[in-house]
């Protein structure tokens, strides 16, 4: 049986927490057309003092846990670590400070969009350039086939893009 | 991978903005800027010269070429058709949530 797993209250409750973020990972490359499965969202968030305190009033929300059990308090378990992994009462949360190959949330936010998921969700994923940037700088194995399915998304739509030009 | 996401990729790996980029390779910024979004694409030689001034190298090697498979491909063609909110729904229906 599937872990329980409800992106769109994990969304909502950042939303309403204003919380500023980008989405990354498999749950930005299933937005971008990857049918990959994911149970979890990762997202960067801006590390400004005062969203890191809306962040944990999220996560408070969410009742997020370290793997440990105990609750995270951000501002210390985001120093000098690459990933900050949670569970939730609706699944994965991962907390990616500065993904590899970027310089974080101001990075990232620039060719981010913000894509319409239904129930008034329009949070800011990261490019399909992005996504494959940060796939490819990381250069394991397991992500060969996301990263090959990123490749493709972004020569389809470039394709798609090239032949509007062409169109005017 | 488009030229233009192999421009972005280095420069923004080397620190470096647009501007800067231009200053130290000596092609217009607005130009940086169009190539990077794929608008226009480079030669092979301008290509090069953009990496080398961001401190990269471009390394080229022959490798057989494999078609993407037909089924994946026309899968990813089924999801791009499909709006970011059905795409989002058919994957919690897959995994069974």
């Amino acid at each position: 049986m599937a872990e329980p797993f409800d992106p769109y209250l994990v969304l909502q409750t950042l939303e309403r927490h204003r919380v500023t973020y980008v989405v990354i990972g498999g749950l930005g490359r299933v937005i971008h057309g990857s049918t990959e499965l994911t149970d979890g969202i990762d997202i960067v968030p801006s590390t400004r003092e005062e969203n890191l305190r809306r962040l944990g009033l999220a996560l408070e929300e969410l009742n997020a846990r370290r793997p440990d059990g105990k609750q995270p308090a951000l501002e210390r378990d985001l120093v000098g670590r690459g990933v900050l992994e949670l569970r939730t009462d609706a699944g994965e949360l991962k907390i990616v400070p500065e993904p590899a190959g970027t310089r974080g949330y101001d990075d990232l936010r620039r060719r981010a969009v913000r894509e319409p998921l239904g129930q008034g969700l329009r949070p800011s994923v990261a490019s399909a350039d992005d996504h494959a940037r940060m796939l490819a700088v990381l250069a394991r194995e397991q992500d060969r086939p996301a990263l090959q399915t990123m490749q493709r998304v972004i020569e389809l739509e470039h394709g798609l893009r090239r032949g509007l030009y062409m169109e005017r | 991978m488009t030229s233009g996401t192999l421009i972005r990729q280095a420069r923004t790996r080397s620190g470096l903005s647009q501007a800067e980029l231009s200053e130290r390779s000596g092609k217009d910024r607005a130009q940086i800027a169009r190539w990077e979004r794929d608008v226009v694409t480079p030669s092979l030689e301008t290509l090069r010269e953009l990496l080398q001034a961001c401190g990269f190298d471009l390394e080229m090697t022959l490798v057989p070429y494999q078609p993407p498979d037909p089924s994946d491909e026309a899968e990813l063609q089924r999801a791009l058709e499909r709006t970011p909110q059905e795409r989002l729904q058919a994957m919690l229906k897959a995994r069974g949530g």
